[in-house]
C-alpha cells in the first residue's frame, strides 16, 4: 500500500489527535483549579477519543461515545451539581471555603496601629529555597529579613548598604528590584510579619510595611476563635459560621452541608411554604390550560384547513405558523408592550382600561393569552400531520355507512388524532410546567401575591419563583434552597410524565 | 504501528502548540468592572496612567444593579480586580468576605462625609467614592409654567387641578417602591431605620411604620385616589413627556430620554409635607477591591493614582451625568446645570443604609408599596405588615 500524507486515516488521527488533546489541556487546567471532577471527565474523554477511534474495531462505541459523553456533560453532571448544591447552605455569605472565610475574620479584625508611620521595606528572596522576605529596619530592630513564618536578623559584616540607606546585597539572599516585584506580586501581597502575639507588619504596596493590631486569633487545634479585645470565643455552627455562645455570628461564613434542612425548610419555613402552595397550584392550572386550549385551537384550525373545498390553503398554514418561526424573545416583549394599561394597543382598541399585567386575574389571562399564541402553531402541524395521515378509506368507509360529518370526527378522526399525539401532550405538558421565558419576559411573575411580600408573584410558576429564590438579589442569593426546589419541580414534571406515558400505554392497548 | 506513531507523534505537537498558546498571567494587568455605558470614559480617563506605567487595563462593562455578581465569582477565582458597585452594597459585600479594606488608602478628606460614610462598614472603609446620584423631581414647564414647586400644597394643588381639568392623567410619574417614594415616605413620618443628620444609629429597630406615619398614613391613600401617582405602577414616562403628567421623579439616568423627547423641565427637590425638601436615598458610586485579587498593590496603586484624583471622578460623571463624589471636582460642576441640581438636592439627601439587612428591607418594603398601589390594601395596613415581618426576619 502505498503511503499518502493526506489518507483518510491519517486526517482521522490529526484530526481526533489535536481534538483530544485540547481535551486533555482543558482537563489538566481544570484539575489545577481544583475542578475534579470536570477535570478527570475532560482528561478520560480524551483518552476514550483515542482508543475508541484510533481502533479498527468498536464500531457501536465511534457511534455511541460522543452522544454518551455530552449526556454525561450536559445533563448528568448538572443534575449532580445541583442535587449536591441542595443540601448545603450555599448562599450569599457563604460562598467562601472554610478557611478563606477563618482568613478573612482575621483580616477585617486587623486594627492600624497609628501611631507607627509606615516602615520602608525591600523584597528579596531567599538563595537556598527562593522564598520571598521583606528586609526593613524596625524601630528597636536592627535590619530584618521576615516574612509569614520565620524573622531574621541579617546586619554584619555579610550586608552591603547603599548610601541612600537601602540594602544592595545581604548574603543568601536575593535582593529584588522593582520592575520584578510584579511577577510575585500574589506572594508578596500574602506576606505578614509578626512580631510577637499582639502586633503584625502587612505590606500595603511595593514600598511600605503598616503596623497593625489583630483583633482576633485563631487557634486550629480548638477551631476557636478569640476576640482579643473581649476575651469572647467563637465556635462553628451547624450553619457554617463562626458563633459565639449567646449565637451571635461573625462574617463571611462558608459553604457547609445542612443535611436536608433546604427540604425541609419548604415546608418548616413559613416564608417559603406560604406563597409555595399558590405557586404549584398555578403550575399546574397554567400547564393544563395552555396545552388543551392550544391543543383544541390548533385541532379546530387543522381540521377547517383540511377541508378539500378550501382553496389557498398553503398561505392560511403559513400565515398560522409564523408565531413558531418568531423568536418568542421578540414576539413576547411586544407583547408585554401590547397589554400595556395606559398607552397599550389591546387597552386601546377596546377603549378599555384592564391592568392586564398588574391586576393577578388578567395577568394570568394575559400569559395564558401569549402561551397559546405561541404554542398552537405547533399543535396546529402535528394535527394536520395526524389528520392527513388517517387513511382515506376508512372516511370513506363511514360516510357508506351514512355516519354523519361529526360522528365521523368523534368517533374516527379524534381517537385517531389522539393516539398519535399523545405522547407529544405529554412532552408539551412538561414543557409547559417550566415554562420559565414567557412568565419572566412578560410579567416578571407579578403582580406579587397578598402575604408572600414579594418574595412570589400571582403568576410565578414554580421555575420562576426558583429562580427568583436563586438569583433575585432581594432575596440575597439563595442557591441551597432553589437547588432543592427544582429538584422538586423535577420530581413533580417526572411523575407528571410517567403518569401521561402509561396512561397512554392502556390506550394503545385499547386500540 | 506505523501510522498510531504519527497519531503520536501529531498529539505531541498539537500539545505543545496548545501550550504555547495557552494565556500565561502578564505581569502589570488590572482587570476592572464597570457600569454598563460607562466603559469608554472609565478607558479614556486611565489611559494616560496605564501608558505611563506599561500596566494593560481591562475595562469591562459588566456591572449593573446589585453586586455585580462578586459573592459568587471572587470566591471562584473568576471576579475583576477592581469593580464598581453602589454603596448600599458594601455590607453585603463585606459579610460576604468578596472585598479588601481600603482604609489605608482612602483619602477622606477628599469625600463628603456622608459619601465615606456609606463606603464604611464595622471597622474598615471598603469603597472609592466615585460619583452619587439620587432621583429628583422633574417639572414639565410647559404644562407648569410657573416652574418646580417650592412646597408641597404647590405640587398637589398644581397636579390635582391639571387632573380635573382633563389636562393630566396622572401627578407624578413614579416607580411605586422603596427607593422611588422614600420621600413621600419621610414626608408622612416614615423612615427604614433610625439615623441622624443622615448618619445609621441602629438596625434593630425601624421606622417603616412610625407612630407619626401611622398617623399620616391615609393621606398616601388619598394621594393615589386622586391620582397623584399611577395605581398601574408602570413608570409610563411617555405621560410626562406627553404632557400628560407634571411631575416625575427622574435619576441622572433619565436625563438622555428626557432630552431627546424635547420636553422642557426643570430639576428640584421633593417638597416635603412639613416645609423644604424631604429627603431622598443618595446612592455612591464606589470602586472597590477584589480580596481575591492577584494584583492587590497594582489595583492600590491605581485607585490612589487615578480614582481619586479630582480629574478622574469629573470625567466618570460628566459622562453619565451623575455629580462628583470628590469635592474639588463638585465644585467645578456648574451650579444651573442639571448635574448641579441633581448635586444640590443629592447634598441634603439621606444615604441609603448599606447595611446586609438592607436585602429583606426591599423586599418587604417594596412588596407593601406593590399590594398598597394594587389596591390589595390600604397605605397603613400594608406598612404594618412589612414592618412586623421586617422585624421578624431580622430577629428583632
Amino acid at each position: 500500500m502505498r503511503f499518502s500524507l493526506f489518507s483518510r486515516r491519517n486526517l482521522l488521527f490529526a484530526l481526533t489527535g489535536i481534538f483530544s488533546s485540547v481535551l486533555a489541556l482543558a482537563g489538566f487546567s481544570l484539575l489545577a483549579d481544583s475542578s475534579w471532577f470536570l477535570g478527570i471527565f475532560f482528561i478520560v474523554s480524551a483518552l476514550l477519543t483515542i482508543r475508541i477511534y484510533w481502533a479498527k474495531s468498536n464500531i457501536h462505541a465511534k457511534y455511541i461515545f460522543p452522544g454518551v459523553a455530552l449526556l454525561v456533560l450536559f445533563h448528568i453532571y448538572p443534575a449532580i451539581y445541583s442535587g449536591q448544591v441542595a443540601f448545603t447552605n450555599d448562599s450569599n455569605g457563604h460562598q467562601l471555603s472554610k478557611s478563606q472565610a477563618i482568613d478573612a475574620i482575621l483580616e477585617d479584625s486587623r486594627i492600624p496601629v497609628e501611631s507607627q508611620s509606615p516602615v520602608k521595606y525591600q523584597l528579596a528572596t531567599r538563595i537556598s529555597d527562593g522564598e520571598i522576605f521583606a528586609i526593613f529596619r524596625f524601630p528597636g530592630l536592627n535590619l530584618v529579613a521576615g516574612n509569614s513564618n520565620q524573622m531574621m536578623l541579617i546586619g554584619g559584616s555579610q550586608t552591603v548598604i547603599n548610601s541612600d540607606g537601602l540594602v544592595k546585597s545581604a548574603k543568601g539572599f536575593k535582593i529584588l528590584q522593582p520592575n520584578e516585584y510584579t511577577l510575585h506580586a500574589e506572594q508578596i501581597q500574602s506576606l505578614e510579619v509578626r512580631l510577637g502575639s499582639s502586633q503584625v507588619l502587612i505590606p500595603d504596596d511595593f514600598d511600605y510595611l503598616t503596623l497593625y493590631r489583630p483583633g482576633r486569633t485563631y487557634s486550629e487545634a480548638r477551631d476557636e476563635i478569640l476576640d482579643i479585645a473581649t476575651g469572647v470565643a467563637y465556635h462553628p455552627n451547624q450553619n457554617g459560621q463562626m458563633a459565639n455562645s449567646s449565637g451571635e455570628v461573625l462574617y463571611p461564613g462558608w459553604k457547609a452541608n445542612v443535611g436536608f434542612r433546604n427540604f425541609t425548610s419548604i415546608i418548616s419555613n413559613e416564608e417559603v411554604r406560604r406563597p409555595l402552595l399558590a405557586v404549584v397550584a398555578w403550575t399546574f392550572i397554567n400547564a393544563f390550560l395552555i396545552v388543551t386550549l392550544s391543543f383544541l385551537m390548533g385541532l379546530v384550525l387543522a381540521l377547517i384547513f383540511n377541508f378539500p373545498a378550501l382553496r389557498s390553503k398553503r398561505i392560511y398554514r403559513t400565515i398560522f405558523i409564523t408565531p413558531l418561526a418568531i423568536p418568542s424573545v421578540l414576539s413576547i416583549l411586544v407583547w408585554a408592550g401590547l397589554f400595556q394599561t395606559s398607552n397599550g394597543v389591546i387597552n386601546r382598541l377596546f377603549h378599555s382600561e384592564i391592568p392586564w399585567l398588574t391586576d393577578a386575574t388578567w395577568a394570568r389571562i394575559a400569559i395564558v393569552l401569549v402561551e397559546i399564541w405561541i404554542s398552537f402553531p405547533y399543535m396546529f402541524l402535528i394535527t394536520t400531520g395526524a389528520i392527513q395521515a388517517i387513511p382515506g378509506e376508512i372516511l370513506e368507509a363511514a360516510s357508506i355507512d351514512g355516519a354523519s360529518h361529526y360522528k365521523s370526527f368523534r368517533l374516527i378522526k379524534l381517537p385517531l388524532v389522539i393516539r398519535t399525539v399523545a405522547p407529544l401532550l405529554v412532552a408539551s405538558s412538561a414543557m409547559a410546567l417550566n415554562n420559565f421565558g414567557v412568565i419572566y419576559l412578560l410579567t416578571g411573575g407579578g403582580p406579587s401575591l397578598a402575604n408572600s411580600n414579594g418574595n412570589a408573584g400571582a403568576t410565578d410558576i414554580l421555575i420562576s419563583y426558583t429562580y427568583k429564590l436563586a438569583f433575585n438579589s432581594q432575596e440575597g442569593n439563595n442557591y441551597g434552597l432553589a437547588s432543592a426546589l427544582s429538584i422538586l419541580n423535577f420530581i413533580m414534571v417526572g411523575l407528571m410524565s410517567i403518569y401521561g406515558l402509561r396512561r397512554i400505554k392502556t390506550m394503545e392497548g385499547v386500540n | 504501528m506505523k501510522k498510531s506513531r504519527l497519531g503520536v507523534g501529531l498529539l505531541s505537537a498539537a500539545l505543545l502548540a496548545f501550550g504555547s498558546i495557552a494565556p500565561a498571567q502578564a505581569a502589570g494587568t488590572l482587570t476592572i468592572w464597570v457600569n454598563s455605558g460607562d466603559e469608554a470614559a472609565y478607558k479614556a480617563a486611565s489611559a494616560d496612567w496605564a501608558a505611563k506605567n506599561g500596566v494593560t487595563l481591562n475595562i469591562l462593562a459588566k456591572c449593573g444593579l446589585g453586586d455585580c455578581g462578586l459573592s459568587k465569582l471572587g470566591p471562584a477565582g473568576a471576579g475583576p480586580d477592581l469593580f464598581v458597585a453602589t454603596h448600599d452594597n458594601t455590607g453585603s459585600l463585606v459579610k460576604s468576605g468578596v472585598v479588601t479594606s481600603l482604609s489605608t488608602v482612602i483619602n477622606k478628606a477628599a469625600y463628603p462625609a456622608a459619601a465615606v460614610e456609606g463606603v464604611s462598614f464595622n471597622f474598615g472603609t471598603w469603597g472609592i467614592p466615585i460619583s452619587i446620584s439620587n432621583i429628583a423631581l422633574a417639572t414639565n414647564l410647559s404644562l407648569v409654567p410657573a416652574g418646580a414647586p417650592k412646597d408641597w400644597a404647590t405640587l398637589e394643588s398644581t397636579a390635582t387641578k391639571l387632573i380635573s381639568s382633563g389636562k393630566a392623567d396622572v401627578g407624578v410619574v413614579t416607580h411605586i417602591d422603596g427607593y422611588f417614594m422614600q420621600p413621600f415616605f419621610e414626608s408622612i413620618g416614615g423612615y427604614v431605620f433610625p439615623n441622624k443628620n443622615g448618619k445609621y444609629t441602629s438596625v434593630s429597630s425601624n421606622g417603616i411604620y412610625s407612630s407619626k406615619l401611622a398617623k399620616n398614613a391615609n393621606l398616601m391613600d388619598k394621594w393615589l385616589a386622586a391620582k397623584l401617582f399611577d395605581k398601574a405602577n408602570t413608570y409610563d414616562a411617555s405621560n410626562f413627556t406627553n404632557g400628560k403628567a407634571p411631575f416625575a421623579i427622574v435619576g441622572p439616568w433619565s436625563i438622555d430620554g428626557l432630552d431627546k423627547a424635547g420636553v422642557k423641565y426643570e430639576i428640584s427637590g421633593v417638597p416635603s409635607l412639613n416645609g423644604g425638601y424631604a429627603r431622598a436615598f443618595s446612592g455612591v458610586s464606589a470602586m472597590y477591591l477584589n480580596r481575591f485579587s492577584k494584583n492587590k498593590f497594582l489595583a492600590k496603586q491605581f485607585l490612589t493614582e487615578v480614582v481619586q484624583t479630582k480629574n478622574f471622578s469629573k470625567a466618570i460623571t460628566a459622562s453619565n451625568s451623575s455629580y462628583p463624589a470628590n469635592l474639588e471636582a463638585a465644585t467645578t460642576v456648574d451650579k444651573n446645570s442639571v448635574a448641579g441640581k441633581f448635586g444640590a438636592y443629592g447634598a441634603i439627601c439621606l444615604p441609603m443604609p448599606n447595611v446586609a439587612e438592607m436585602n429583606s428591607v426591599w423586599t418587604y418594603w417594596n412588596g407593601a408599596f406593590a399590594d398598597w398601589a394594587s389596591g390589595k390594601s390600604k397605605f397603613g395596613d400594608a406598612m404594618k405588615t412589612a414592618s412586623k415581618n421586617l422585624n421578624t426576619s431580622l430577629g428583632n
